[in-house]
């Protein structure tokens, strides 16, 4: 059974050309791994980025088997990547760029298959894109093939805030079992975008205290509180986070150590390591990026008693709303957001308790809480499936 | 951004097999297939 879990199922490379604007033919390699499908359909973003590894896709597709394990919803995990800067590309040669890729994974997804949606530097608009190119193939619209759709072809109300949500029920949750009111507590975000920016406006919304927040320009800070409202409006006048009045400026790396009780990191991997761990002062760190903590950091945070709610559940509430995007294409039948918001509060307070219980029946943290009840539901999946043939 | 250098599949199976140290559904020393944890 371990073997079965540890390795990936299916790794897809492709290697593939796309006309630029100048008329030149650029090539380009993107993957698509899925790890686990004995729970479901797999499921997983896709990212552009000149970052993108294979090793890189391959981690990302086994946290969505776990991600997906831990939430209860029928899916299994996986992954997708170009190795592309999308910003020094054009929308035209963006669009030829996620089309292509799309009739290239083509073999692997579909609506009861492998279901893609968006992930760092993707949107709707790319997601609306790699829709319309699968359907085309079909010769009739397929909205079930990817999640993260803008509206008007079958997107859901709430996926855009469902992450960002997702991290309010569960600091809520969290803040509960460690004796917090949300009212006397100080946090900082780390990320500024879809995540991190809306994750700042519902904990701002909770009754929190945000005193720093970061962008890629980098950190703005006032132990007295920042409006994350004038933050939100400032930062889309002048793109940036940067020089937002009543704040003081800190770098990325400052930011992660001011004082404070709730620390959210909502951007990149990697960001809390054996460097830094031992300066944050944060008792409760919500891991709203993948992979935020590295495991040396984790041992010296659980040492040290700091709480973390780890990104296989803190973050869980994007593809949950996937999932709901999905059953509601496959229907042809549309909730409101209300109904989203409540069915994603449910499951995503039933994932935190059951995730806290584990932990707390096997004497340990809520990252092997977490992991423990999603390797034992896929490894039930597996042997009730048995091996074929 | 602090950044380490740090492959992120690797930190994804230590993870799994830390979970898979502690999982009585994948001790080694009893096939999962034959007694399952619920």
């Amino acid at each position: 059974m371990r073997a079965i879990l540890r390795k990936p199922k299916r790794e897809l490379i492709v290697n593939f050309p796309v006309r630029m604007d100048n008329g030149d033919v650029e090539m380009f390699t993107g993957y698509r791994v899925q790890h686990n499908i004995n729970r479901g359909p797999a499921k997983g973003g896709i990212r552009f980025s000149p970052e993108v590894s294979l090793d890189e896709v391959r981690a990302l597709a086994m946290w969505m088997t776990w991600k997906c394990a831990v939430v209860a919803i029928p899916f299994g995990g996986a992954k997708g990547g170009v190795l592309c800067d999308p910003h020094k590309l054009s929308r035209a040669e963006l669009e030829r760029l996620a089309r292509r890729y799309a009739t290239e994974i083509s073999i692997l997804i579909g609506p009861n298959s492998d279901i893609p949606a968006p992930d760092m530097n993707t949107n709707p608009q790319i997601m609306a894109w790699m829709m319309d190119t699968f359907s085309m193939h079909q010769g009739y619209s397929v909205p079930a093939v990817i999640t993260g759709k803008p509206l008007a072809i079958g997107g859901s109300e709430g996926r855009l805030e469902a992450t960002a949500r997702g991290i309010q029920f569960v600091t809520r949750e969290a803040m509960i079992d460690l004796g917090m009111d949300p009212e006397e507590s100080s946090v900082v975000i780390q990320g500024f975008g879809n995540v991190g920016g809306i994750s700042a406006r519902l904990l701002y919304e909770l009754g929190c205290k945000i005193v720093a927040l970061s962008d890629i320009s980098g950190g703005v800070y006032n132990p007295d509180g920042i409006d994350v409202h004038q933050a939100m409006h400032y930062s889309r006048e002048h793109g940036a986070l940067r020089g937002l009045p009543n704040t003081q400026a800190v770098t990325n790396a400052e930011l992660l150590t001011l004082p404070c009780d709730v620390l959210v990191p909502a951007a990149l991997e990697n960001q809390i390591t054996e460097k830094n761990a031992t300066r944050i002062k944060a008792r409760l760190i919500i891991e709203a990026a993948n992979g935020p903590t590295t495991p040396e950091a984790d041992h010296i945070l659980n040492d040290r008693g700091v709480t973390i709610v780890p990104d296989i559940l803190a973050n869980a509430g994007g593809v949950t709303v996937s999932y709901f995007e999905w059953v509601q294409d496959l229907q042809r039948f549309f909730w409101a957001e209300h109904e989203i918001n409540d069915r994603l509060e449910s499951i995503m307070t039933r994932a935190y308790r059951a995730v806290r219980n584990k932990a707390q029946q096997q004497e340990t943290n809520l990252r092997m809480g977490a992991y423990l009840l999603a390797v034992t539901r896929v490894a039930e999946a597996t042997e009730i499936r048995g091996v074929y043939p | 951004m602090a950044i380490d250098i740090v492959n992120p599949y690797q930190v994804a199976v230590s993870q799994f097999d830390d979970a898979a140290e502690r999982s009585r559904a994948l001790a080694s020393d009893a096939s999962y297939f034959t007694q399952a944890e619920t």
